[in-house]
């Protein structure tokens, strides 16, 4: 079992680099801000940011192997299907999520 | 008032990706809970660290005692993402030393979504850092609850399988020699390895 000063230590290491990767790109950001490139990166920048993390979510689902992603494809289309339907961020998080977990259940155990 | 009323619409903002979190959050609770850190690490992760992937890594991390370098490592590679957050987080409308501070580094992916939005270009600054706060308290709560439900149920559990047929190991509890001794090196952490040895020798007995 790790003792207490160790993980105290990882817990400080890993607290101050993730809040160094979140704070320090604003500082090197304000000599920036006047350009013109900046501006149209923060408007285009969501869509990116948010196709990344869609990319980095499903990046271990494995197509080539049962159950060839299919839980996952299926829990991805509720959500997109009940997002364009109602446009209700709620509904369609917690239904999508509920699927997947439905689905992820039968597959692991059946 | 006003202070109230941004609050509450933080609040109420806050619960869809809030609750999603949660799921994720009790989760990792009880994970923590098996792999056998005392409960309130899981607390300290949720609530020092407040980067739920790399929390799922750093759990892995710690209990194979690896090196602080690669510790660093991890959460360099597995957050550098946040870089760009920088572009469009409305940290203009946080001002103030603390609260800027407090803003960056809550700057979860949740806190992104929620003020990288059209609708969000009007709030202030007690709005984004409530949004904030309420997405912190969600994941810090939500992981506190699900170690604590691992050790209540484990608790339970124990004392329920306390039968007459379990009389002869019900009397040294809370050792578990085999689970506790394995070696740190070993591949994968020890699971239930606070689990009492009368839930063991019970479950092999029968």
């Amino acid at each position: 079992m790790p003792d207490a000063a160790y993980l105290a230590s990882a817990v400080a290491v890993a607290a101050a680099v993730t809040w160094a990767l979140r704070a320090l790109p604003f500082a090197l950001l304000v000599p920036l801000r006047r350009s013109e490139v900046v501006p149209h990166l923060a408007a285009a920048m969501p869509v990116g940011v948010m196709s990344i993390l869609v990319v980095h979510t499903l990046r271990h689902t494995t197509l080539t192997a049962p159950p060839h992603g299919v839980a996952v494809g299926i829990a991805l289309a509720t959500t997109v299907a009940l997002h364009l339907w109602r446009r209700n961020v709620v509904l369609s998080i917690a239904c999508g999520t509920l699927v997947h977990v439905v689905l992820a259940g039968v597959a692991s155990t059946g | 008032m006003e202070r109230e009323s941004d609050a509450r619409r933080a609040l109420a903002g806050s619960s869809s990706v809030g609750l999603a979190a949660a799921a994720m959050g009790l989760a990792f609770g009880v994970l923590v809970t098996q792999s056998g850190l005392p409960w309130w690490w899981a607390t300290i992760f949720a609530s020092v660290v407040f980067a739920g992937s790399l929390e799922f890594l750093l759990l892995g991390l710690v209990l194979t005692t690896a090196p602080l370098g690669q510790v660093a490592a991890a959460a360099f590679l597995v957050n550098f993402r946040h870089v760009f957050y920088a572009m469009s987080f409305p940290l203009h409308r946080v001002p103030g030393a603390a609260a800027k501070a407090y803003s960056t580094f809550a700057l979860t992916d949740e806190a992104y979504a929620l003020t990288a939005r059209p609708d969000a270009r009007t709030w202030n600054r007690a709005r984004i850092l409530w949004t904030q706060a309420f997405v912190h308290l969600f994941w810090a709560g939500s992981v506190t609850l699900g170690a604590l439900g691992a050790v209540w149920s484990r608790a339970w559990r124990d004392s329920s399988s306390r039968s007459p047929r379990c009389s002869s190991c019900s009397g040294s509890t809370r050792s578990a020699p085999a689970a506790t001794s394995r070696p740190r090196s070993s591949p994968s952490p020890p699971r239930w390895s606070g689990t009492s040895c009368s839930a063991n020798r019970c479950w092999w007995s029968r």
